[in-house]
């Protein structure tokens, strides 16, 4: 396989930007309206740079000839974890933020 | 009633079934499994692509402006601030994983029938996007639930 690894390295980026932003948003409320201004919802800027990202990270990330089936495995299983991670986080921080709103 | 919730949830829910689709293709492939599994990994890109569009256009346009201040008012604002809140967050991961899964596929193509712990992080991994989107599909219902109520409690407050 070939410069797989690179769409699995983006997948685990664009999950922590929006993770990152998010709570940097429900603390700044002038971040979030940056984030609101830039296309007239907050969400809907974050849906956007969450893909401009993964299309910049899999442009530029190393090329590799050939990746290791290994690797790609691996990559794989840090890709789920990480998204189970951020899931929980985000139901976790949510429950958190409306409890103490 | 509202097309939009319709298209999104069908569009959804398609693509639940299609990553379902891959991972039991995936579990034990063979060229032909793989064939399938291309196919239906493409649905499932597609559908979930087309269901983050809508209903994305249906939160901007009527959920926002008319429906979570209902929701918000009414005896059960957990349904936006905890529910709404995780669920369109998780939802930017759905179509992101959609298509590393779809790159993945592509690119190891009739290798996946040996490469035996690749198809299975694939299959893992697809079987993920399939339970993250039932998931907030369950969102969805208590969203629906807080708005119902909502409405019912504004209705009784200005009829009483």
């Amino acid at each position: 396989m070939k410069n797989t690894l690179r769409h699995i390295y983006a997948g685990v980026a664009v999950i922590w930007f929006t993770v990152a932003i998010t709570v940097v948003g429900e603390f700044s409320s002038s971040f979030k309206d940056i984030l609101k201004n830039l296309t007239g919802h907050h969400w809907v800027t974050k849906g956007i740079l969450a893909v401009a990202l993964y299309g910049l990270i899999v442009s530029v990330a190393p090329s590799a000839k050939k990746d290791k089936e290994k690797q790609i495995a691996r990559g794989v299983n840090i890709l789920i974890w990480n998204t189970i991670i951020a899931t929980l986080f985000f139901l976790i921080f949510f429950m958190w933020h409306f409890l103490t709103e | 009633m509202n097309l939009l919730i319709g298209l999104h949830v069908g569009l959804g829910e398609l693509g639940a079934l299609a990553f379902l689709w891959v991972f039991v293709e995936l579990l034990n492939p063979n060229k032909e499994r793989i064939t399938r599994a291309q196919k239906a990994v493409l649905i499932g890109v597609y559908a979930l692509l087309a269901a983050w569009f809508i209903g994305g256009w249906y939160y901007v346009a009527t959920y926002g402006p008319i429906v979570k201040p209902i929701i918000k008012a009414g005896p059960y604002p957990w349904a936006h601030g905890i529910a709404m809140e995780a669920k369109e967050h998780i939802f930017i991961f759905i179509p992101i994983l959609a298509l590393v899964v779809y790159k993945l596929i592509e690119s190891a193509g009739n290798r996946l029938e040996k490469e035996k712990k690749t198809s299975r992080a694939i299959a893992t991994l697809s079987l993920l996007i399939v339970i993250l989107s039932f998931t907030i599909a369950g969102m969805g219902y208590f969203i629906s639930s807080g708005a119902r109520a909502g409405y019912e409690s504004q209705s009784t407050t200005q009829n009483p």
